[in-house]
């Protein structure tokens, strides 16, 4: 709620400037939607499939592709400048262990061990300035320019796809396992850089090509060795691990290109 | 009684004419736009190459005939629609008809049907084209002594025409580029040295050529050959005005202000003999010596018959109103080319004929004020003395009083020439504009006017003006000990008393200065001005401009002042200039299209083609912007457009002198009534001067090529990135005021971007916007 509270303070405040901005944009149209599709090639890895419906365990050849879809509303607020509120959606998976206490034992011997496959999506909502590059011809929308903002990431997961290992491999499979109790959601900020083209066609349509970085406001706090888990940590810690280890990566560079409509 | 009336008539005729003659008028362009002007160089290019197709030659020789067409076509239209060339005016008129005097029978040069313009410079020239077209200056009417030297020149330039001289020079300037490139790449400047002397020989082969053949079809005329043999004294002399009168000293003062003799020249540079022997440049010339041609020319003329023959066919009244005309036009054509002392020569040369003409007086104030603006902005008084010790004949008294003549002395000089015409027609806009300019110029040398004596000079100043620096020609003709000395001058009889109360008060340095003061001679240049307050209230409205421009500029000079400034970029870079403006008048959008991979490097057809895409783009994207924009080009006008063809004439004039003007502070145009006369025509005071120059350059693929090693992921974008050019491109807009001189920067973009019409699109709205919005 708190959150909500700040995003609609920053929204209040970004208003007066996009009413009373009065700049050019393209031939007078300011406003524009666009779709944007963002992907980065990625070579191995546990899911190579994004969607992560397809494959468990580890992708031994191939190239994969991450896609993103985006809708964003882009407002010129200056010669040089525009603004976008943008929304993304993308699932991709992760791999991450979980263990239990086996049911009926007496403890203290070990415990079930159950590697998890999570079907992931991630859904985002981000604000992004973008400064056109005047030495570039560029003049909002149309050129090169390069953007940052912010992006809140609004994750769930769910488990797809499990194999377990019993301590009892006896008794286990017959009692099965106690629930893994993990919180599947968690939230994501990134700041985010990038730089594109824009090209106007017919007056009207906008084709759009470019790339962008993302970085994690706390950043420090990841582990990027790809470690999705282990005994001496809890399943939630597991979990969580994985997922940023997920999302980050995912976020961090991408390959964008997108089509816009001028609206007004 | 009815025998009277004729006698009435006649001498009201009579009168009409003598008034006609008092006050001539500057010609221009009349009646009908010939084909020439208005038909696009690209179509005219295709129907000539069109001639081409079918004909054996080598590959080579077609390539540069096509080349040549090209640039040919091109570069003639660029003449004939900037302005300078006059059609259907009498002097145009008046020239055609000696042509169709002269009998030339070659059926080429006849279906070239060749036809002359007047261009209007001062310069003393004619030139052909191969495509027919003959170019005769205003200069060279003005100097010519008849019909028949016109007709000789003319019938020089018909032999160009038929013999396509100019293709022929620009294939043997190719061979020549050619066979001294291969044969002597390592020779450096002794290749480049053969190449001009080459080059140089051959076009003065031709030019032998056209004397010779000119002179066939010269003879078969009726026009006496005797006249012809001026006609190269002429040519050999047209570096001097058209006359040769003494300027009298008098011209410049009245019964106070007096020019110092220093400043005079007892005895002018003596005018250079002809002399064929003395004639050294004539190696790198691209024309025989003058003293040559003649003399070979005598020896022809010699044998010709000259019986019957005449120095004018047609009615020589008609000749002399025209060269009357055309010298005429001079002071003022000197005037739009910055050679202000050949201006005022050239004013006074006329003056003698028309003594009351105002026009040629404001030419005398308007130089005068140029040339000490000039002189205050940025002294260019060594280049003026240099050019000043090589002028001959009496126009060098001239040049050597505006190079002795210091800034200051220049400034008194002309605030009192301009004031002097402003009182007697305060009505006129542009002397108006001139005169307070010249205020304002004088009120940041002088903070009062204590300086100015009012009262007669009654004292012995010194002619030769003690104190006269002496390093210096330029320098101030008085003493320039910097001591403020605040003595109120509101009227001669307070004056007198307080000098002579305070006189036992008066320190040494006082003394000193009063001493010094009583030898300048410009201490009483408004001895009558001074007599009223008007003068006074002129020079207050001066400084109080000075002012304001030396507040505005301590204020940008403080740190307030800077971040004000820093405050109104920013401002500017996010919304523009926001000039509130509603209609603007867009004259001959410009695009220029140069690809620097090719040896010839201008795209002319892809810039023709671009210029009407621009063109149509600005009038397209004016109306999305809803601003009234009215877009004046010459290469969209038809025929019946010449009132607009003229308008466009005289603002491409004024649009060049602002941009000659460009480090001084508002200056008005030198023909600023006219101007003024065009933006009321056309209701709006902005005109904005706009075009694109874009460029492609060889691309650096190193770059690529590294990107794609190391990352062979990328190779979808660095393939693209590798055979593609490199972009640049000029955008440029900047909108006038025309009537006060204030002009916009709206764009002067240089960016490394492709000019795609998109990209054009924005930046055209862009320039709207910013001069739409408020």
């Amino acid at each position: 709620m708190h959150k909500l509270k700040l995003l609609l303070f920053i929204l209040s405040s970004l208003a007066p400037l996009i009413l009373m901005a009065q700049p050019p944009g393209y031939l007078g149209k300011r406003a524009s939607v666009n779709f944007t599709v963002s992907s980065l090639p990625v070579i191995l890895g546990p899911t190579v499939n994004n969607r992560g419906r397809d494959y468990f365990g580890e992708k031994k050849k191939g190239i994969g592709f991450n896609y993103e879809f985006e809708g964003d509303f882009s407002y010129v607020v200056g010669r040089y400048r525009s603004l976008s509120l943008k929304v993304g959606q993308y699932y991709t998976g992760a791999l991450s262990q979980a263990y239990t206490t086996p049911l009926g034992a007496s403890g203290g011997y070990g415990q079930d061990e159950h590697d998890l496959f999570h079907r992931v999506n991630v859904k985002s909502i981000g604000i992004i300035l973008s400064r056109f590059k005047k030495e570039k011809g560029a003049l909002a929308p149309i050129g090169n320019r390069f953007y940052w903002g912010v992006k809140r990431t609004f994750i769930s997961a769910s488990i797809a796809e499990m194999t377990t290992d019993y301590r009892d491999e006896v008794v286990g499979p017959i009692f099965g396992h106690r629930p893994i109790n993990i919180d599947q959601s968690m939230n994501i900020n990134f700041l985010v850089l990038g730089w594109s083209n824009h090209q106007v066609f017919w007056d009207k349509l906008i084709l759009k090509t470019g790339f962008r970085i993302a970085i994690p406001f706390n950043l420090a706090e990841y582990d990027f060795e790809g470690d999705s888990g282990g005994s001496t940590f809890t399943n939630q810690e597991n979990f969580e691990s994985a997922i940023n280890s997920r999302v980050v990566n995912h976020e961090l560079f991408r390959v964008d290109i997108g089509v816009g409509y001028l609206l007004f | 009684m009815r025998f009277s009336k004729y006698i009435y008539a006649t001498l009201f005729l009579l009168c009409s004419f003598t008034l006609l003659a008092q006050t001539p008028e500057l010609l221009k362009s009349e009646g009908k736009i010939p084909k020439d002007f208005i038909t696009p160089s690209t179509v005219k290019y295709k129907n000539q190459v069109k001639s081409l197709e079918g004909k054996k030659a080598k590959r080579r020789d077609k390539k540069n005939k096509k080349r040549f067409i090209l640039e040919s076509n091109f570069g003639i239209d660029d003449i004939l629609q900037s302005g300078l060339v006059l059609f259907n005016d009498p002097a145009s008129l008046y020239i055609n008809k000696v042509l169709d005097n002269l009998p030339f029978s070659d059926h080429k040069l006849k279906k070239k049907k060749p036809r002359a313009y007047i261009l209007n410079t001062p310069a003393v020239n004619a030139f052909a084209t191969d495509q027919g077209i003959i170019f005769v200056t205003l200069g060279l009417l003005a100097n010519l002594e008849n019909e028949a030297q016109l007709a000789f020149i003319l019938a020089h330039e018909l032999i160009h025409v038929q013999h396509q001289h100019a293709l022929n020079k620009f294939e043997q300037s190719k061979e020549i580029d050619r066979s001294i490139g291969r044969k002597q790449k390592n020779m450096g400047q002794m290749s480049v040295d053969r190449n001009v002397f080459e080059k140089s020989m051959y076009s003065r082969k031709l030019e032998e050529q056209a004397d010779d053949e000119g002179l066939e079809i010269f003879l078969k005329s009726e026009y006496d050959p005797e006249m012809v043999l001026n006609t190269f004294k002429i040519l050999h002399y047209a570096y001097l005005p058209f006359d040769n009168l003494v300027f009298e000293k008098p011209f410049l003062e009245d019964e106070h202000f007096k020019l110092p003799s220093k400043l005079w020249l007892n005895d002018v540079n003596p005018i250079s003999a002809m002399n064929d022997e003395k004639d050294d440049d004539e190696k790198l010339s691209t024309h025989p010596s003058s003293a040559k041609r003649l003399k070979k020319i005598k020896e022809q003329v010699r044998n010709a018959k000259t019986g019957n023959k005449k120095a004018f066919i047609l009615p020589e009244s008609m000749f002399r109103d025209i060269q009357s005309k055309a010298r005429y036009q001079i002071p003022f054509l000197n005037l739009y080319a910055e050679n202000f002392p050949e201006a005022i020569y050239t004013a006074y040369l006329m003056l003698k004929e028309y003594p009351d003409n105002f026009e040629l007086k404001k030419i005398v104030g308007k130089a005068l004020y140029m040339e000490a603006k000039y002189r205050n902005y940025d002294d260019p008084g060594d280049k003026l003395i240099d050019i000043a010790d090589e002028a001959e004949g009496e126009v060098h008294q001239v040049y050597n009083l505006m190079a002795k003549l210091s800034p200051k002395e220049l400034t008194i000089l002309a605030t009192k020439y301009n004031w002097n015409l402003y009182k007697e027609a305060k009505e006129d806009n542009e002397l108006e504009l001139t005169t307070k300019d010249a205020f304002t110029e004088f009120a940041y040398i002088f903070e009062d006017l204590s300086d100015f004596s009012t009262s007669a000079n009654t004292e012995e100043v010194s002619s030769d003006t003690k104190g006269t620096k002496n390093d210096s020609n330029s320098s101030d003709s008085g003493s320039d000990i910097e001591i403020e000395i605040e003595i109120e001058t509101e009227s001669t009889s307070d004056q007198t008393t307080a000098e002579n109360t305070e006189e036992k008060k008066k320190t040494k340095l006082d003394n000193i200065e009063e001493q010094s003061n009583k030898n300048y001679y410009w201490k009483y240049a408004f001895v009558n001005e001074l007599k009223g307050n008007e003068f006074r209230n002129h020079f207050a409205e001066g400084l109080e401009i000075v002012k304001e421009r030396k507040e505005k500029d301590d204020y940008y000079d403080s740190s307030a002042g800077y971040r004000a400034y820093r405050k109104q970029l920013k401002k500017e870079e996010k919304k523009g200039k926001q000039l509130g403006i509603k209609k603007v008048v867009v004259v001959n959008p410009f695009y220029l299209s140069i690809d620097a991979r090719k040896n010839d490097a201008i795209q002319y057809i892809r810039s023709e083609e671009k210029q009407v895409a621009f063109r149509e783009s600005i009038e397209k994207i004016s109306k999305i912007s809803k601003i009234n924009a009215k877009v004046l080009d010459v290469t969209a006008l038809s025929s019946n457009n010449i009132e607009t063809f003229n308008d466009i004439s005289e603002i491409n004039n004024y649009f060049s002198q602002q941009m000659d003007h460009y480090d001084l502070t508002l200056t008005p145009a030198y023909n600023q009534n006219a101007t003024n006369a065009i933006a009321e025509k056309y209701g709006s005071d902005y005109f904005l001067w706009t075009g694109v120059i874009s460029l492609r350059e060889k691309n650096n693929k190193w770059r690529y090529t590294v990107l794609s090693l190391l990352y062979p992921i990328f190779l979808p974008l660095t393939i693209p990135g590798a055979v593609t050019p490199e972009f640049d491109m000029l955008y440029y807009a900047i909108l006038f005021d025309v009537k006060t001189g204030r002009r916009s920067i709206l764009k002067m973009d240089y960016f490394d971007k492709r000019d795609s019409k998109t990209i054009l699109n924005a930046h055209i709205y862009d320039v709207f916007h910013q001069i739409n919005s408020k």
